[in-house]
């Protein structure tokens, strides 16, 4: 390198050394770190079978249904309702596309869930908590 | 000191340091996989792959940064640096395996088109802690693009060494992009003080050790000897070079090495033409000086390469009273033969 490209190098470092340490500060400043340990979940419920596992917490004030979808469900669009306090089907959750993880947020508590295939207008399965 | 491109240039010892950069990305992605699938089995494939190479990446990326300044500092380093090069294309190509994965499993099962679906998914754009950190990691990857694919020595011959350092330390603003991609994408997913910690620490060793090596340079470069009454400068005592190694120092704007072999003295013109490497910091080898950095190689008492290359460098006329060393800070064209002086 010649003296050029040392100044330029030095220049570069000063000014990174400066400017990333105040970004990373206004950045972490807004996150809240205790977020983890302050959040309870109240388990109100759960219920699997073969291809599907599913089951209700209480969070902050808030029901989360949180569904495993073991095995793909062979249905080309599949949709989660909640069962209302008679057993019924009640107020639509989401979607599921595949096999994999899946949370939803609900208002109120939910009984178990019916999956069904909205094209087909057919029950995949029902799941009672 | 190549007489022609070649694809790659290997020799023994690149094929060493290319078996261990492989052996070592490898290592990682192995133990990365199992140490997944022991403490969350629950990770998709893809999560996985995404992760995998995109945190190798960024260790690679930290180790390469730290290369360059700890050879400066210590010239016990100088071997790892030898084929830097290498790493940052194996970088480079992690990087790549980890955005094109990020790109398919986020963005392609939309309607548009996914490289746009980068830039417009998250348009949060005002915010710096919800900022879109895709966009961050897709700039820094076109970076690391350019600079794999000019890294052949094609490029830095007909860039020249010093324009093509010079795009080369475009690298430092890639670094700042993934460092707050990573933090950004990170939090936005998971707040994790063990990720800060570990990344803080990387920038404060990284920037650290940068900032040290370049103000040990400055001092190099503001050395400002006494002049004699024929202009000639006055240097050191003859003592203070070792047996064929040298020392440096800055003539005007430029850096002079002054090499001790053989009973003689010699200075030449301290930039290596390859890539501007420190010819001082190397050393005498087979009567040549051998730049540290890529092993090219100069004749001391005229700073031509040996046939049949072709690199030349300035040489400098020194003159010894009293063990001490005088240099002509006139330096002569690249090349020209000066008759060593004896010590």
């Amino acid at each position: 390198m010649d003296a050029n490209l040392r100044k330029r190098h030095k220049y570069s470092w000063l000014l990174l050394a400066i400017i990333l340490p105040i970004l990373l500060i206004l950045i972490i400043k807004d996150l809240d770190f205790n977020q983890p340990e302050n959040v309870s979940y109240e388990p109100n419920g759960s219920s699997s079978n073969d291809m599907v596992a599913a089951s209700l917490v209480k969070s902050k004030g808030t029901y989360i249904l949180e569904l495993n979808i073991k095995s793909p469900l062979r249905s080309a669009s599949s949709v989660v309702y909640a069962l209302n306090m008679k057993g019924e089907k009640g107020t639509k959750l989401g979607q599921i596309n595949g096999a994999g993880s899946y949370t939803f947020p609900s208002e109120k508590e939910i009984q178990g869930i019916i999956i069904q295939d909205i094209l087909k207008n057919q029950e995949i399965l029902k799941l009672e908590f | 000191m190549g007489l022609d491109y070649k694809m790659v240039l290997w020799n023994k010892h690149k094929k060493t340091y290319d078996k261990i950069i492989a052996l070592g990305m490898v290592l990682y992605l192995v133990l990365f996989i199992a140490l997944t699938l022991a403490f969350n089995p629950e990770t998709i494939a893809e999560t996985m792959i995404i992760r995998a190479f995109g945190s190798l990446a960024v260790i690679m990326l930290h180790i390469i940064l730290v290369i360059g300044p700890l050879s400066r500092l210590n010239p016990q380093f100088l071997p790892i640096l030898y084929n830097r090069r290498h790493l940052g294309v194996s970088m480079f190509l992690a990087a790549l395996i980890h955005g094109v994965f990020a790109i398919i499993h986020f963005h392609t099962l939309g309607n548009v088109n996914p490289i746009y679906a980068v830039f417009t998914s998250n348009m949060d754009y005002g915010s710096l802690t919800n900022f879109p950190f895709q966009v961050l990691g897709f700039l820094a990857l076109l970076i690391l693009f350019f600079m794999a694919s000019t890294s052949h020595d094609f490029f830095l011959k007909n860039l020249s060494p010093n324009v093509w350092k010079g795009l080369h330390m475009l690298v430092y603003v890639a670094y700042a992009l993934i460092l707050l991609h990573v933090f950004l994408g990170a939090f936005q997913q998971e707040t994790s003080i063990f990720t800060i910690g570990i990344l803080v620490l990387g920038f404060i060793v990284i920037s650290s050790l940068h900032l040290v090596a370049a103000f040990k340079e400055s001092k190099v470069d503001g050395f400002r000897g006494e002049k004699d009454t024929g202009g000639w400068l006055k240097v050191c005592d003859v003592h203070e070079i070792p047996e064929d190694r040298a020392k440096i120092f800055s003539v005007g704007e430029k850096r002079v090495a002054i090499f001790k072999y053989d009973g003689k003295l010699s200075a030449i013109h301290n930039v290596c033409k390859h890539q501007g490497g420190p010819l001082g910091e190397g050393k005498i080898v087979d009567g040549c000086v051998t730049c540290p950095w890529h092993g090219y190689q100069y004749l001391p008492h005229n700073g031509q390469s040996p046939p049949p290359f072709t690199e030349k460098v300035a040489t400098y006329e020194l003159r010894l009273d009293n063990d001490i060393i005088y240099i002509n800070p006139i330096g002569l064209e690249e090349g020209t033969e000066v008759e060593p002086i004896l010590c």
